[in-house]
């Protein structure tokens, strides 16, 4: 463990350590283009140059190993003067079109430009030129003018992704960022190569020209794309004359025990989603065949009145649940809790698996939360075995009353519209309109969507992670944990769940596999499910 | 040369180039080719370290680290394989000396390279020859398939119990592949990017393993020090300096070509005595380059220098590949200096930032000076970009493009003050006395 002195104050490092890991973990600021945590390191852009005592020329902070007794000078005038020289350097040919690019606010070539650059250019004539606006992939744009050739994209496909789609080309000041001849940018982790990229070479089309980055406001988030549960922050417009309050891009935020600094570009889009359909908007009843709106409270009345009734009138298992595992584990457990004051254990959450697993992020099951189902329903709601029971019941009409929430498609599936037409009551809770369903329902009652409500899910390995609304909700759309809360008013309950906080205090309390989760201590970071740390691990 | 009356000089290395058939195993056997190997052999791998330790061996390819040093930097456990890399991409503008021993004595620098392979205790040896040099690479391929058929290289050669095999690989045509790392990351199959060190070649090396890299000359004197012993080797030239040094003269002299003396010659009998005087006697010299485009250059009245690694270094230039390019008056130091400049900006691998931008914005700058539209601020400027770029880049390329220009903006300021004043692109009249 060797100690060094990094400007003037002593620290323990680890072996093996580099200076830019030390500085890092003691919050000392050192810029950086080419280095990064999750790369292999380069030593190209020559940024991070610090004064080391008794070497004869600065050294990279990023490819110096400490050793023992080392003294660091980070900012002392020799390091300031090798960072001016190499800003100057990397300014030269710079075109400075910041008014018009994308990364301008949150570009490491402006940061680091204020901080360590001089101000001034000192090149007569003219500044090279490179090519502009290349269409390399699905979703990117490439500026071969603004890029400074750090090589963390061409790292990323090389290390990362392993589709070695990027390359530099040629030598010197003609040295360049392609694409290899003959192929596209077109691996589906291609959105990261624009999270990487220190300046404005790299851009997402899906955010081109769609706000100033100034404007957007980051919500802490977890991706629904998929049971990795990858961390995103949620860029929400705050620019009140373009897009306020939209949705503009999600971006990976670094959790080192799930998805590291990454996201796949299905995750990436899957925002699109929320404004690409037509949302449900008030609480609605049909009344002489049509659907009318109605208030939340009777909505929420009606619903416990048919499905008390259904179960008194048809006995036990005359009432079934069929949930999402896009639901946060408060949800599911209250939902669960109602059908079992209903008398009943018929619940089932539908499986949504598309291909498999991609080996990076990307798991073939596209929900978050089937283990927090799993955990809190058992094995047989999540395993087909419940829906399977469910369909059955539906066709010999022992079911007499179903409740349907945010899965109102299967009835282009499994649950098709000839089953559901026996019913003395179904209830459909959903996002969107325009589903078969709706035409059976008798009540529909508009959810939140995916960034607009809060609560945790649980991922593929256990982790416990919270999901942040970063938007308001559309209309009268509530999230679903409220809805049953709601509902769980007329059937008595006397607890009253202010928050998805309190839900989970009591999902901690009745459901052993989440004791001890404390929904303060999930944080940013998420916390194992007991027992599960060790799975986690094996990532 | 040195204090004392040094015994004549008699060619070492150069000895065979003018015979006929030189290049032929035959030939070279009958000079007594490959008996230093099996001596060598006979020895343990570290009894030819200390050997080469002994004589005080310097690397010839430029920096003059002590070669049985380099060697002995080699794990003392082998745990993955060793290699042994011969650099024959001699591209260093003015040097042709590796050319000429590739050419003339190929069998030479294959048991240097076979002694050098053995001393590290690798099995598999790299000759990486610059892709230009076709015609040695065709000497080389024959001689090592010669070899290979004799039992010199391959499978338990001379029945020592040892194997080696050597590979030769032509080179793509970039002088940066004379860069010991970018060399063995191009002999990998990469592009001639130099790497980080450390990790240095002897602890990760060519394909990650253990691996020593040599030039052509260094490892062609390794023979001779085995059968003549390092005593020998170590009374040739001044301490610390010795053995036989190949010098490439070029230039405006009479007889330019590669000359063989010992080490630290002065360069002012290099150019008399060897290269026969100036061509043209009515243009007295001017600047010696004496080491490379890589190098500082020297001005007339400094050319009483021993040409060895510490004498020239303490001039402020350094003896680098030995390429002593000769200047008369007419040169124009700006011109030499743009063409330099321009070698460097073309042969810069673009990898690091300040030898990318910096080497091109040299070249930028000396070039409207050259071209009458310089200011005099250029000189300071170009000399804080020079400053800039030397010791803050990846590999040797930045240091060797941005190191000389101060001595041509100090010796020959007038030349460039003579275009900026004059807003000329004519360069200053050649009787004019450059200082």
């Amino acid at each position: 463990m060797p100690k060094l002195t990094i400007d003037g104050k002593e620290y323990e490092a680890q072996d093996g350590q580099t200076i830019i890991e030390v500085c890092d973990q003691h919050h000392l600021n050192v810029p950086r283009f080419c280095y990064h945590p999750g790369l292999t390191v380069a030593g190209n852009c020559r940024i991070c140059l610090v004064d080391v005592e008794k070497a004869p020329k600065p050294q990279i902070a990023c490819g110096t190993p400490v050793a023992e007794g080392m003294v660091v000078h980070t900012d002392n005038d020799r390091a300031r003067w090798a960072r001016q020289g190499v800003m100057e350097f990397l300014l030269l040919n710079h075109p400075l079109d910041c008014p018009i690019c994308d990364k301008a606010g949150e570009c490491m070539l402006q940061w680091f430009s204020v901080e360590h650059g001089p101000g001034r250019s000192r090149l007569v004539g003219d500044k090279e030129h490179y090519a502009k606006k290349l269409d390399i992939g699905e979703h990117i744009v490439l500026d071969q003018e603004r890029c400074i050739l750090c090589s963390r994209c061409v790292r990323f496909t090389d290390e990362i992704t392993r589709t070695h789609e990027l390359a530099i080309t040629e030598r010197g000041v003609r040295a360049e960022l392609n694409v290899v001849e003959g192929r596209r940018l077109d691996n589906t982790y291609s959105g990261c190569v624009t999270d990487i990229c220190p300046v404005g070479a790299l851009t997402l089309k899906e955010f081109r020209f769609k706000s100033r980055v100034w404007f957007l406001k980051d919500t802490a988030s977890i991706c629904p794309g998929c049971s990795r549960g990858c961390n995103v922050n949620v860029s929400v417009n705050t620019n009140m004359n373009v897009h306020g309050g939209r949705i503009e891009r999600l971006l990976p935020r670094t959790n080192t025990a799930v998805n590291d600094y990454w996201m796949c570009d299905l995750g990436r889009l899957i925002f699109r989603d929320l404004y690409d359909k037509p949302r449900l908007r008030v609480p609605q009843a049909r009344d002489g065949g049509e659907l009318k709106p109605l208030s939340w409270d009777d909505a929420a009345r009606a619903v416990w009145v048919r499905l008390r009734e259904a179960a008194d009138k048809g006995g036990p298992g005359s009432v079934a649940f069929v949930l999402s595992a896009r639901a946060t584990n408060e949800e599911i457990f209250l939902l669960r809790r109602l059908l079992g004051d209903l008398g009943s254990e018929r619940l089932a959450f539908p499986a949504h698996v598309e291909g498999v697993d991609d080996g990076l992020l990307l798991n073939a099951d596209r929900t978050p939360n089937r283990r927090g189902a799993l955990e809190i329903c058992g094995a047989a709601a999540v395993d087909g075995r419940g829906l399977e029971a469910i369909r059955q019941g539906l066709e010999e009409r022992k079911i007499r009353a179903l409740l349907v929430a945010g899965e109102s498609a299967l009835a282009d599936g499994i649950l098709a519209p000839a089953l559901l037409q026996h019913l003395d009551t179904l209830v459909v809770l959903e996002r969107s309109g325009a589903t078969t369903m709706l035409e059976r329902a008798h009540l529909v009652l508009p959810l939140a969507a995916w960034a607009e409500v809060e609560g945790t899910w649980t991922n593929c390995n256990g982790r416990v992670q919270r999901v942040r609304p970063a938007v308001r909700a559309v209309g009268e759309a509530r999230p679903l944990w409220e809805v049953a809360v709601r509902i769980g008013k007329h059937a008595g309950w006397t607890e009253r769940y202010p928050s998805p906080a309190e839900v989970l205090d009591a999902v901690a309390g009745a459901i052993p596999a989440f004791a001890g989760i404390d929904y303060a201590a999930i944080g940013l970071l998420g916390a194992d499910l007991p027992g599960a740390a060790a799975a986690a691990g094996a990532r | 040369m040195s204090a004392g009356t040094p015994p004549p000089f008699r060619p070492v290395l150069t000895a065979r180039c003018g015979k006929p058939d030189s290049h032929l195993l035959g030939t070279y056997l009958a000079d007594g080719g490959y008996q230093a190997l099996s001596q060598a052999l006979a020895l343990q791998p570290a009894a030819v370290v200390d050997k080469v330790k002994a004589s005080g061996l310097r690397g010839r390819g430029g920096a003059g680290f002590p070669t049985g040093l380099k060697w002995s930097f080699m794990p003392k456990e082998k745990t993955k394989p060793h290699y042994l890399i011969n650099n024959a991409d001699e591209s260093e503008p003015g040097t042709f000396k590796d050319r000429l021993l590739m050419e003339k004595d190929p069998h030479l620098v294959i048991e240097g390279t076979l002694i050098g392979a053995y001393a590290i205790r690798a099995n598999h040896a790299f000759i990486y020859i610059r892709g230009e040099y076709y015609h040695a690479y065709t000497v080389l391929l024959a001689a090592l398939e010669e070899a290979r058929a004799k039992g010199y290289v391959g499978k338990n050669i001379l029945g020592s119990g040892w194997d080696c095999e050597v590979i030769l690989h032509r080179g793509a045509g970039a002088y940066i592949c004379g860069e010991e790392t970018a060399l063995m990351t191009s002999l990998e199959g990469g592009k001639g990017f130099p790497r980080l060190k450390p990790p240095f070649p002897a602890a990760a090396g060519l394909y990650a393993c253990p691996t020593t890299i040599n030039n052509v000359e260094t490892l062609a004197n390794v023979p001779f020090i085995m059968t003549r012993g390092p005593e020998w080797f170590a009374a040739i030239g001044r301490e610390k300096n010795s053995g036989p040094k190949l010098y490439c003269l070029s230039g405006h002299v009479k007889r330019p070509g590669v000359y063989e003396t010992a080490m630290g010659i002065s360069l002012r009998d290099l150019i008399e005595i060897h290269g026969g005087g100036m061509l043209h006697p009515d243009r007295p010299l001017k600047a010696v380059i004496p080491g490379g485009a890589s190098v500082g250059v020297l001005d007339a009245s400094e050319i009483d220098v021993p040409m060895d690694f510490d004498a020239l270094r303490a001039k402020g230039s350094m003896l680098g590949s030995a390429a002593t390019m000769v200047l008369d008056s007419s040169a124009c130091m700006v011109k030499a200096l743009l063409v330099n400049c321009r070698f460097f900006a073309h042969e810069s691998c673009g990898q690091c930032t300040p030898c990318r931008v910096g080497c091109d914005w040299m070249e930028k700058i000396v070039h409207r000076i050259e071209g009458g539209e310089g200011r005099l601020e250029d000189l300071e400027l170009l000399n804080d970009v020079a400053s800039r770029i030397n010791g803050q880049t990846i590999c040797p390329l930045g240091d060797a493009a941005a190191g000389p220009v101060p001595s041509y903006l100090t010796k020959f300021r007038a030349d460039f003050v003579h275009h900026i004043d004059n807003h000329t692109a004519v360069c200053l009249p050649r009787a004019t006395a450059s200082r």
